[in-house]
C-alpha cells in the first residue's frame, strides 16, 4: 500500500476525485492544502523531515501538485467605503507576512521534490504562471507555437492572462476590454455584512479575481480545429477532445482518429517541459502538416473535462501516481 | 571589434549596479541598466518569439546580462499604500491584484527568455536559490558540505525542543536581521508563529567570513566583524578585513557555487573557533559587492566586468 499526497485545496473537485480513485485502489491519499499554513496548520522543516500537520511528508511515496500558490488577498465581500479605508493597515501586515509564507512553501516543495516524486515538479508547474516564457520555451524546443506578443495592452485577436490561468476572451468586437471594464468590480460579490472586529486577518483577504489586466499576452487566434490531448506519464490517453474551428465546445475523438502528428507532438511537448501529467492543446497549421502547440498545462482542471466530455482522466492518473509511489516504496 | 553590450538588471540607485556599469564602460564595453521596477508605469516592454524589447532596446541584441535585482517579482504588492492610494482601489483591488500577477509573470518570463538565449550571471535557476535558503541547506548537506543544524516552521514545540538543545540564531525566512535566539525569544514570538514561520540555526561561535566566487576562482575572502545582533547585514556592514583562506577551502567554495549553478556567488561561512572547521551558511546569487570593493579594495566589480565582457 502506498500513500499519495495531494497538494491542493480540499474543496477542489480534481483533488477530491483523485483522492477517491486512489483510495478505491486500496491505497492512501491525503490532501495537503498549503493554504492552511501557517494559520491553521503547523509545519516543521529540518534536515531529516518535513512535518506538515503532524505527518512527515518524506514518509509519503508520491505527490500530485495541483496548486502551488498561497492565498491571494482578494476581497470577497462588498465593503462600505469607510470599512475599506480601515482595512489598509491590515492589508500591509498581511502582505508582509504572506511573503514569508510563500517563500516557506516554495522551500518546502523544492525540498520535497528533491526526495520524493512530485508530479509535476514545481519547476514545471511554474510554466503555468509564466505564459510568455512558456510559449518562448516551446518555440525554443523547436515546436511551432502561435504568434504571440506580451506587453501593455495592444491589438490582437485573442487575449489571455499573462499569468496563464485566466480565461481567454475573444476581442473581435472592437471594444477595448480594459475601458469597458474600467471602474467595475469584477469578481462575484457576496453581500455579507462584515464586522471587522470579528474577522481574523486572513478571513478578510480571500477569493475571487476579476478579469481586468494592464499587461496582456496576445496570441494569434485559433483559426483551425484544435485538439486537447491528455498526457499521463509518457503516453497520451485513449480519448482526446476535438474543438471545431472557432468553437470552445467540442466532442471526444479516439486517439486513433487524431490527425498525423498530433499525439506524437503532444507527447514530445510535455516531455520537453518535463511534464508527467498535462493537457496539451494543439492545432493543425494551415499547410496541413505543421502541428502548432498552443499550450501545455501542467495542472489542468481535469474534473471539468471528465464531466463535460466523459473522459477518463482521474483513473489513469491515479494509476500512474500509485505506480510512481510503488517504485519509491 | 564592436563594443560588447551588457545589460545590468537592477535599479539605477543601486551602488552595485552603478559600480558595475562604470567598470564595464571603463573597459570599453557598453552597459545599460534595465530597471524592471519602471515597468510598466514608466517603461514599455514587449516579449514575442523573436524579440524582447525593453524601453526601445531589443535585449536579444545584447551580449550578456548581470542580474542584480528583479523588482516586484512577488505576486503580492508590498507597496506601502498611502491612504489616498488605498481609497482609490476601493472596489477595484481584485483587478489590481490581477495586474500585479500579470506583471510578475511578464518580468519572470522576460528574464527566463534572456537566460535561455544569452549569457547571464546568474542563470535563472541559480538566481532562484536566492529565496530557497532552506532548500540550500538541504542541498549543501546532501553534497557533503558541513552546515549548522537548522529548523524552520511554526510549530512552537518543535522549535522549543531545538532551542533547548543548542545555542541558536533566529533568521528570517526571506530577509531581515539575524538575532540570537533563546526560549524567551521564542516565547515572545509565539503568537506570530500563526502568521509567519521562522528559521533557527545552530550558532557557531567564531569568525564570520564572506567569500566571493567567480567562475572557477575564489576571488576574495573577507572576515566580517563580530556580528552586531539585530542588524540586517545587507543594510549595515562595518569594517572588515581581507583574509587568506586554505586552498582546499577555495576549491570547496567553487564547488558549492557550482552545486547551485552559480557563476558568481557571495558565500557566507562560519569558522568554528574551537575546531577551526568551516560551516557553510548560504550561497548568495546576487551578493552586494560594493562595500567590499570600497573597504578592502577587493576589485570584485572589475573582475565581474572582465568576466562578463570576456564570456558574453
Amino acid at each position: 500500500m502506498v500513500t499519495i499526497g495531494l497538494l491542493g485545496y480540499d474543496y477542489d473537485d480534481c483533488v477530491n476525485r483523485l483522492k477517491v480513485r486512489i483510495e478505491d485502489r486500496g491505497h492512501n491519499a491525503r490532501v495537503i492544502n498549503l493554504q492552511h499554513l501557517p494559520r491553521v496548520t503547523r509545519a516543521t522543516i529540518d534536515l531529516e523531515r518535513i512535518v506538515y500537520d503532524g505527518y512527515d511528508l518524506l514518509g509519503m511515496d508520491c505527490f500530485f501538485l495541483k496548486e502551488m500558490d498561497v492565498r491571494d488577498p482578494f476581497f470577497h465581500v462588498r465593503y462600505s467605503e469607510e470599512l475599506w479605508g480601515m482595512l489598509r493597515e491590515r492589508y500591509l501586515s498581511f502582505a508582509e507576512e504572506e511573503i514569508d509564507n510563500l517563500v516557506f512553501i516554495r522551500n518546502l516543495l523544492w525540498i520535497l521534490a528533491d526526495r520524493v516524486p512530485v508530479i509535476n515538479h514545481p519547476r514545471v508547474y511554474d510554466h503555468r504562471n509564466q505564459m510568455p516564457f512558456h510559449l518562448a520555451a516551446l518555440a525554443r524546443e523547436g515546436f511551432a507555437v502561435p504568434p504571440f506578443v506580451a506587453g501593455p495592452a495592444g491589438s490582437g485577436t485573442l487575449i489571455g492572462s499573462a499569468g496563464g490561468s485566466g480565461p481567454e476572451a475573444r476581442r473581435d468586437d472592437g471594444i477595448d476590454g480594459e475601458q469597458e471594464n474600467a471602474g467595475k468590480f469584477m469578481g462575484p460579490v457576496d453581500e455579507v455584512p462584515l464586522r471587522l472586529d470579528e474577522c481574523r486577518t486572513w478571513e478578510v483577504f480571500t477569493f475571487p479575481k476579476g478579469e481586468e489586466r494592464e499587461v496582456w499576452l496576445e496570441r494569434g487566434g485559433r483559426n483551425a480545429a484544435a485538439y486537447r490531448v491528455m498526457i499521463v506519464g509518457d503516453r497520451a490517453l485513449d480519448n482526446a477532445v476535438f474543438l471545431p474551428p472557432g468553437e470552445e465546445q467540442g466532442h471526444v475523438v479516439r486517439r486513433a482518429e487524431l490527425p498525423a502528428g498530433i499525439e506524437e507532438t503532444a507527447r514530445r511537448a510535455a516531455r520537453a517541459l518535463g511534464a508527467k501529467f498535462a493537457e496539451v492543446e494543439l492545432e493543425c497549421g494551415s499547410d496541413g502538416e505543421t502541428v502548432i502547440v498552443r499550450q501545455v498545462d501542467p495542472s489542468p482542471e481535469f474534473s471539468m473535462l471528465e464531466d463535460t466530455y466523459r473522459l477518463s482522466i482521474s483513473e489513469p492518473l491515479a494509476e500512474y501516481l500509485v505506480s510512481a509511489g510503488s517504485q519509491r516504496a | 571589434m564592436p563594443k560588447k553590450r551588457i545589460g545590468i538588471v537592477g535599479q539605477h540607485n543601486d551602488a552595485d549596479v552603478q559600480e558595475l556599469k562604470t567598470e564595464i564602460e571603463d573597459r570599453g564595453g557598453e552597459a545599460r541598466i534595465i530597471d524592471l521596477s519602471l515597468f510598466p508605469s514608466v517603461v514599455r516592454a514587449t516579449i514575442s518569439d523573436g524579440e524582447v524589447v525593453f524601453d526601445g532596446m531589443n535585449l536579444l541584441d545584447f551580449d550578456g546580462f548581470y542580474l542584480r535585482r528583479l523588482a516586484s517579482v512577488w505576486n503580492l504588492p508590498l507597496k506601502r499604500f498611502t491612504k489616498d492610494e488605498w481609497i482609490a482601489y476601493y472596489e477595484r483591488f481584485n483587478d489590481y491584484m490581477d495586474t500585479v500577477r500579470a506583471i510578475h509573470s511578464f518580468k519572470l518570463s522576460m528574464i527566463r527568455v534572456l537566460c535561455e538565449r544569452k549569457f547571464v550571471i546568474n542563470p535563472y535557476r541559480a538566481w532562484g536559490y536566492h529565496h530557497l535558503k532552506l532548500h540550500q541547506f538541504c542541498v549543501l548537506k546532501q553534497n557533503g558540505f558541513k552546515i549548522p543544524p537548522f529548523i524552520s516552521g511554526n510549530n512552537y514545540f518543535d522549535l522549543e525542543t531545538f532551542l533547548g538543545q543548542r545555542e541558536a540564531v533566529q533568521k528570517p525566512v526571506v530577509t531581515g536581521p539575524v538575532r540570537m535566539a533563546d526560549a524567551g525569544t521564542l516565547e515572545s514570538s509565539r503568537t506570530t508563529l500563526r502568521q509567519r514561520p521562522t528559521v533557527y540555526q545552530e550558532f557557531i561561535p567564531g569568525a564570520s567570513i564572506r567569500a566571493f566566487v567567480l567562475g572557477e576562482e575564489c576571488i576574495v575572502a573577507c572576515e566580517l566583524p563580530r556580528k552586531k545582533w539585530g542588524v540586517d547585514a545587507s543594510e549595515s556592514l562595518e569594517f572588515m578585513k581581507r583574509i587568506d583562506i586554505p586552498r582546499e577551502l577555495e576549491k570547496e567554495l567553487v564547488r558549492a557555487a557550482k552545486t547551485f549553478g552559480m557563476i558568481f556567488s557571495g558565500i557566507d561561512l562560519q569558522q568554528d573557533e574551537s575546531s577551526g572547521e568551516y560551516y557553510f551558511l548560504e550561497c548568495n546569487s546576487a551578493p552586494y559587492f560594493r562595500p567590499y570593493d570600497a573597504q578592502v579594495d577587493a576589485g570584485i566589480g572589475g573582475r565581474l566586468a572582465d568576466f562578463l565582457l570576456e564570456r558574453s
